[in-house]
């Protein structure tokens, strides 16, 4: 069967399922390769036509290549501008692919587990996400599709730098690891800014939920390697997958503390959230992904026991602009989102009488 | 870099979302503009790109002052495959093709170094580069514990010879070779730490 972003809009990513382990606090693990091509000019440089040869070229050896059930490949140049926003909300394709022009796609599988970009700031992005704390299985498998593609595809190397990037801060393995935390009793005990300066001074960076230069909303972070160069794959992930589970423990000790000092405040502010979810009659994005932050606490410490997880965490990227719209089947403006959007979170949350 | 929590702003394009982004733009050392925008916009108006760039740059720029100093020669350094020029890539941060690495090679060094903390890959090797010749090795290079010195059968060459033999190969440009010969070379030297 052809898949198409339509039929996208109408299930959610495994990645949001909330099944992962840690799953409380960790909503993905996400792997991503990036990859030239050996012999071609990089995107920096290359002309339209070596852009549209690019394309054609990867796009065949991408589909020779196993990425898993479900899969479907989008030229972006050929889509609308509120399909680009809707695929990068689902961290299917990023801001530099969504901005960028000219021929560029996005190879989708997998219940949108794996996603891989042509034409990013690099020939190739791999990308493969996954629910939860699950680094392991996440590299087992881009590692595999890494290698079915470089059997295929002439890929630049060079002997002491590794892989090779456009931009130097990718070079040697290409890879970054991101785990999006969610930690929202961090932030209101004020320890999230110990943890930051705790990762900083061991070359970790801490990011918003949308990536680089975004702003922590929601209370979610990505944590992800600073350094590409010098370690292999399996000491990168180690290396996180030793960090991630500290901060994991922290985040539970802020919300056991939450729960038993100020159990009436805590209480107070998910139920506040809650009703505001449920009867707003317009919402930003921004006080959305606060409000349903507080909810998503609650949820985790028992305090809405009849709000499932998994419908919090879809409501983190199906309240977004793109998404919206999406849904709507046309263009918004933002007064009109805002009401869009506290319909639909009505409409999910059940508004109670 | 993103900054955290802290009182919001909204962003003064969309007016919708919290303004992450905050610019001061300068004139003759005089505050001309201030602008709060969030990412979105901000990434719209190329702006967010342009903070990642001057990270580079800057790294670029603090390699200059602490060498002897990037002669108006290296500046006009150029790639004879993709005909970027050193300047440009300083300014740009951003190589035009692989060749650029070896073209800027004397300057890539220093960065990597700065960037990575290194300057030397150790991890995987794409299939196609190393599947040529030799039969499909299983895996890559497997992290177990090698005994020593596991002399190799061949009445070897020294390392020094081995190392001045990649040298050349990668001055040639050929990889494939180079990065198996790399390979035996790291093999023959004594384990460093963190295999």
């Amino acid at each position: 069967m052809v898949m198409r972003i339509d039929d996208l809009a109408r299930q959610a990513g495994e990645w949001l399922r909330g099944t992962g382990p840690e799953n409380d606090i960790v909503m993905s693990s996400r792997i991503r390769l990036a990859r030239n091509l050996a012999g071609k000019p990089f995107l920096t440089v290359a002309s339209h036509k070596t852009r549209a040869e690019l394309e054609a070229q990867i796009h065949k050896a991408l589909d020779q290549v196993n990425i898993g059930a479900g899969r479907m490949y989008i030229s972006l140049k050929e889509t609308t501008p509120v399909d680009r926003q809707f695929l990068m909300e689902r961290h299917l394709i990023s801001r530099d692919l969504l901005n960028a022009e000219g021929d560029r796609g996005v190879a989708i599988a997998k219940e949108e587990t794996v996603a891989i970009m042509v034409n990013e700031e690099d020939h190739l992005r791999l990308q493969v996400l996954r629910s939860g704390l699950q680094l392991r299985e996440t590299w087992k498998e881009i590692d595999r599709i890494d290698d079915e593609l470089s059997a295929r595809l002439p890929i630049a190397f060079h002997p002491q730098f590794g892989h090779l990037t456009a931009c130097p801060t990718n070079a040697g393995t290409g890879m970054r690891i991101s785990v999006l935390l969610h930690l929202p009793a961090l932030v209101i005990t004020r320890q999230i800014d110990k943890v930051f300066q705790a990762l900083s001074r061991i070359s970790f960076s801490v990011r918003g939920l949308y990536g680089e230069g975004t702003q922590a909303s929601g209370n979610f972070y990505q944590i992800s390697n600073q350094a590409t160069l010098g370690k292999s794959e399996e000491q990168l992930i180690n290396e996180l997958s030793n960090v991630v589970p500290e901060i994991v423990k922290f985040e539970r000790h802020c919300r056991e503390k939450l729960g038993s000092e100020q159990k009436g405040a805590l209480e107070d502010r998910v139920m506040r959230a809650c009703g505001t979810l449920r009867y707003a009659r317009s919402i930003s994005t921004e006080e959305t992904m606060e409000l349903l932050s507080a909810i998503r606490l609650g949820s985790h410490m028992a305090l809405l026991p009849d709000i499932p997880s998994r419908t919090i965490n879809e409501l983190f990227v199906s309240t977004q602009p793109g998404h919206l719209q999406k849904h709507e089947g046309r263009a918004l403006s933002p007064q009109e989102r805002d009401l869009a959007r506290a319909g639909f979170i009505r409409g999910k949350l059940g508004e109670k009488h | 870099m993103a900054h955290v929590a802290q009182p919001q702003k909204m962003c003064e394009v969309c007016k919708e979302s919290a303004a992450t982004v905050h610019l001061t733009e300068m004139s003759n050392q005089h505050v001309v503009l201030e602008r709060h925008l969030c990412d979105v916009c901000a990434a719209k108006q190329g702006l967010i790109g342009k903070i990642q760039v001057s990270l580079v740059s800057e790294l670029l720029g603090s390699l200059k002052e602490k060498g002897k100093g990037a002669s108006a020669k290296d500046a006009d350094l150029k790639c004879p495959d993709c005909g970027i020029t050193y300047a440009e890539f300083r300014a740009k941060a951003r190589f035009g093709c692989a060749r650029d690495y070896d073209v800027f090679r004397k300057h890539v060094v220093g960065l990597l170094e700065k960037i990575h903390g290194a300057t030397e890959h150790v991890g995987k090797r794409p299939k196609g580069a190393i599947k040529a010749p030799p039969p499909a090795a299983p895996a890559p290079p497997p992290p177990a514990p090698p005994p020593p010195a596991k002399a190799h059968k061949t009445p070897a060459p020294s390392l020094a010879e081995l190392e001045k033999e990649l040298e050349k190969l990668v001055k040639a440009e050929e990889y494939e070779k180079a990065a198996r010969l790399r390979d035996r070379i790291r093999d023959m030297k004594p384990k460093k730490e963190g295999s």
